[in-house]
């Protein structure tokens, strides 16, 4: 479960007050799948930090599970990141000079796993994605589909309970943007809490429940289908 | 997949700019290595030459630059051979052979030989000998004034020795140390190893020179000096050959000891103002001298190619961590902590450090060893030294210069993984 | 021409009264006569030629007993025997060799010359003969003997038996009784009254080992000589 109390972002630019993100909380309860929907500049990449542990509040707590996030220290933080939250991102973030096997070893490898179950659970990965006979392959030799896939299986590397979606059909054809809703559909019927964040309604309506978000201010919407409507 | 695989990997992404830097801390290493071999290796010769000549004086004519002790005859100019027997005859104190030379350039088997008319020992004790009741003389109010006689110990060096022809002396091996041989007939001729052995001559063999016929009665011993190169005979007959008169290029003074030698110097320049004296400490002084100016120019060159290379590190991982920020982010997003990050920066400049060095050794090594024996006749031996401190320095510039980026990187805000492309 | 300056100045420096011997039957003369011959050899009638001459001529005119002089000009071709002898053209000129009647060279003075030095120069037979055996690279084993006493310490003579040093010494006997030998032990600061035998060793070219008394043992002497092969300092002994 992770519950935003009273959480707000502001930054200090020369004399102004840039209000990022304005006093919110809100709660997303174990295995709920919560859209966060808004346009460009309205604050949800900086809400998504906030959630992510990479950016601290200017005011207010995010827990996990009953426990503050912010009151870790950084590093525990990354290894709380590390071990319970899987991002998916836009533009993939792959490492362009690692295989597609590497790629999705990495946060096991930055867990610090043996050889042996970095390489099993990886390849475990790659094989429900299909992309086992593209494992040595580098993102440059991968379609935009394979390597959003790849980019998917290296979120599941660890195993992780929070998956936090940065807009991530953004840049797929249909095909692709449904193989990334259907694996987040399965992710959270294994009990996963999925948080994504999207401009788009079409991807919003996926969700359970919808937030919006314009000029730093979060809004409950009442239902996935009053989006539609709005 | 471990932590220096992703340094390995993200090295190998684009070798470009990586061994652009590398090579600048390897010319610096390099550098160093080289000339400090050099230096070492030539300081080490001199330190041998000091300990096999001794107390060593030349006598030269005016004006004469003295590149090379060896060579000291090979200039052209000549001074009388008369000096020699004031010399002889003067009696000094520490005078223990003389050695006057006289090389001319001359024709053998269509080739230009450097023939070197060197005296016997014989002749100088002839002309010593003459002095036998001035010695006596002089021995005899010494000796038995104080009770005590040449030739039992005493302190401080009397520099008088006997002319007994003993067994080494007369030994041909005995030229490495002396540099004088004991006889030498007006028609023989001694050929220096090298030449011997390049020439296939033996004892025994004749050879034609300045159209007369000589025989080789002894090959000398190698003493890894130009001699070994040359052809000896007569200074006499020599001069007479070559119608050159009673004239000599040098005269080497063998002093008995170094106690004497200062003395010896003060007293041949009143006896010889027309010449010039120089001792091997004198030469020595000046290589030496040379010797340490270059290895600090080694040190000011190592250390200005350290600096670039340092300028050239921090430029490139500046640069490096700037190109990486949404990798960075990235890992920072998977769970890599900030002091991981400035880790990975600062173990690729470690990298690059002790690469750089590695590549550095290996080119001063293979500098020094074909410049020492091609242009300087050293036989090289690498200094450990240079190895060590060019290693250190390196791995120290790397880590340094790469500090900063190494923070940046730490700093980096992780939500730039957000970022679109 | 230079060769006709040279004989000229001979004659005006030297004058004979005539055509006189060759120089070689006049030091061949002299040396029969046992006189001490002072040769002066020169290049050029320059002043320190008539300088040394002067001075040289006077001393042998002084003691025309005991010593004659010659003058050779280095250039006369007739003289190239002696000249070369005294490998004169490789000297500093004028140079003037005191030889005594065995042949020894007695002194070498090179540019100017005293009377004291030449005086010097005249050497007792025996003392003569002991720079002869120097000159001829051989171990000099001087006994000065008491007067009435002819007995040479066995010492002596088994130094001179020895494998090492057979056929390379010379042995030479200095009596008290003898006065022409006076200076001899005047110059080795022996008293002429001693009662026993001195034995004095010297070795080429010119050095001395040593002064021992007649019960010096043979190895002893031996010893000596072994060790003056080279300077023997304690820095050069380790070497």
């Amino acid at each position: 479960m992770i519950k935003l109390d009273s959480v707000s972002k502001e930054y200090h630019r020369r004399s102004n007050v840039i209000h990022a993100l304005r006093p919110t909380s809100f709660e997303v309860a174990a295995g709920e799948f919560v859209a966060i929907i808004g346009p460009s500049g309205s604050g949800k990449t900086t809400l998504l930090s906030i959630l992510g542990g990479m950016l601290a509040p200017s005011r207010g707590d995010v827990l996990i599970n009953q426990h503050s996030l912010y009151s870790l220290s950084t590093k525990r933080r990354s290894r709380l990141r590390n071990e319970q939250m899987g991002f998916v991102f836009q533009s993939f973030n792959l490492v362009p000079w690692l295989s597609a096997l590497e790629n999705v070893q990495l946060p096991l490898s930055l867990y610090g796993a043996d050889d042996a179950c970095q390489r099993s659970r990886a390849l475990e990965l790659l094989e429900r994605f299909g992309l086992q006979d593209r494992m040595d392959h580098r993102p440059s030799e991968l379609s935009v589909g394979q390597q959003q896939r790849v980019a998917l299986a290296r979120t599941l590397a660890m195993n992780p309970p929070f998956i936090l979606a940065d807009e991530p059909t953004g840049n797929l054809d249909t095909q692709s943007r449904d193989l990334v809703m259907s694996t987040l559909k399965e992710l959270q019927a294994e009990g996963r809490t999925i948080i994504l964040v999207t401009h788009d309604p079409t991807v919003s309506a996926a969700a359970e429940r919808v937030l919006h978000i314009a000029d730093g201010e979060v809004s409950e919407v009442e239902a996935a289908a009053e989006t539609h409507a709005a | 997949m471990r932590f220096h695989s992703l340094i390995w990997k993200e090295m190998l992404r684009r070798p470009g700019q990586n061994i652009t830097t590398l090579l600048t801390v390897a010319l610096g290493v390099g550098a160093l290595v080289a000339v400090e071999s050099v230096v070492s290796s030539s300081e080490q010769k001199l330190a041998a030459q000091m300990q096999q000549l001794g107390a060593n004086i030349l006598v030269l004519p005016d004006g004469v630059s003295l590149q090379d002790y060896y060579a000291a005859d090979e200039h052209g100019k000549t001074i009388p051979e008369e000096y020699v027997s004031r010399i002889a005859l003067a009696q000094k104190v520490g005078v223990e052979e003389l050695a006057p030379k006289l090389a001319v350039q001359t024709e053998w088997k269509s080739q230009q030989i450097v023939l070197t008319g060197i005296l016997p020992r014989t002749e100088f004790y002839k002309k010593s000998a003459w002095q036998s009741v001035d010695l006596l003389t002089m021995g005899l109010d010494e000796s038995l004034a104080d009770g005590n006689a040449v030739g039992s110990t005493h302190e401080g060096c009397k520099g008088h020795s006997s002319h007994l022809a003993t067994g080494d002396k007369t030994d041909l091996s005995s030229y490495a140390s002396t540099r004088v041989v004991h006889e030498l007939n007006q028609n023989a001729v001694l050929v220096g190893a090298d030449f011997a052995a390049t020439h296939g001559l033996q004892t025994g063999q004749k050879m034609d020179l300045l159209g007369e016929t000589f025989q080789i009665t002894g090959v000398l011993p190698a003493t890894g000096t130009t001699d070994d190169g040359r052809v000896f005979a007569h200074l006499h007959r020599v001069q007479e050959l070559t119608d050159s008169g009673p004239v000599v290029n040098v005269v080497e003074v063998l002093g008995c000891c170094e106690e004497v030698a200062d003395n010896l110097v003060s007293d041949l320049e009143t006896m010889l103002p027309e010449a010039r004296v120089v001792t091997i400490s004198q030469i020595v002084e000046t290589q030496v001298t040379v010797n340490r100016l270059m290895a600090k120019l080694s040190y000011a060159i190592f250390g200005i190619l350290m600096l670039m290379g340092g300028a050239s590190i921090a430029s490139v991982m500046f640069a490096n961590v700037t190109e990486r920020r949404r990798e960075l982010g990235t890992l920072m997003a998977l769970g890599a902590t900030p002091a991981m990050v400035a880790r990975l920066i600062l173990f690729k400049a470690l990298t690059i450090g002790l690469a750089g060095s590695g590549v550095g050794f290996l080119l001063g090594l293979a500098a020094a060893l074909v410049a020492g024996p091609q242009w300087l006749g050293l036989r090289i031996l690498i200094s450990l030294e240079a190895v060590v401190v060019g290693l250190v320095a390196a791995v120290l510039v790397a880590l340094l210069s790469s500090y900063f980026p190494a923070r940046k990187a730490a700093h980096l805000d992780p939500c730039l993984c957000f970022q679109e492309r | 021409m230079r060769k006709l300056i040279g004989c000229v100045l001979l004659v005006a420096i030297f004058p004979t009264g005539g055509i006189a011997a060759t120089i070689t039957e006049q030091v061949e003369s002299a040396m029969a006569a046992g006189k001490t011959t002072y040769i002066m050899m020169f290049r050029s009638n320059d002043q320190a030629s008539r300088n040394m001459a002067h001075t040289v001529k006077s001393h042998a005119t002084a003691n025309s007993s005991r010593a004659a002089f010659i003058a050779v000009n280095i250039n006369d071709k007739s003289q190239s025997e002696l000249i070369q002898k005294f490998d004169a053209t490789r000297l500093p000129m004028p140079t003037t060799f005191g030889v005594a009647p065995n042949g020894a060279v007695t002194g070498v003075f090179r540019l100017a010359v005293t009377r004291d030095q030449l005086a010097k120069a005249m050497l007792t037979p025996q003392y003569a003969a002991t720079i002869k055996a120097l000159q001829d690279q051989k171990i000099a084993v001087v006994c000065l003997l008491p007067k009435g006493s002819q007995a040479i310490p066995s010492g002596v003579t088994q130094f001179q038996q020895s494998a090492d040093f057979k056929g390379k010494t010379e042995r030479i006997l200095v009596s008290a009784d003898d006065v022409s030998e006076e200076d001899y032990f005047r110059r080795t600061k022996v008293a002429t009254d001693i009662q026993s035998p001195v034995i004095m060793l010297f070795v080429p070219p010119g050095l001395v080992l040593g002064k021992f008394d007649a019960n010096v043992l043979g190895e002893t002497l031996a010893e000596k000589v072994h060790s003056s092969g080279k300077c023997n300092c304690k820095k050069c002994l380790h070497k």
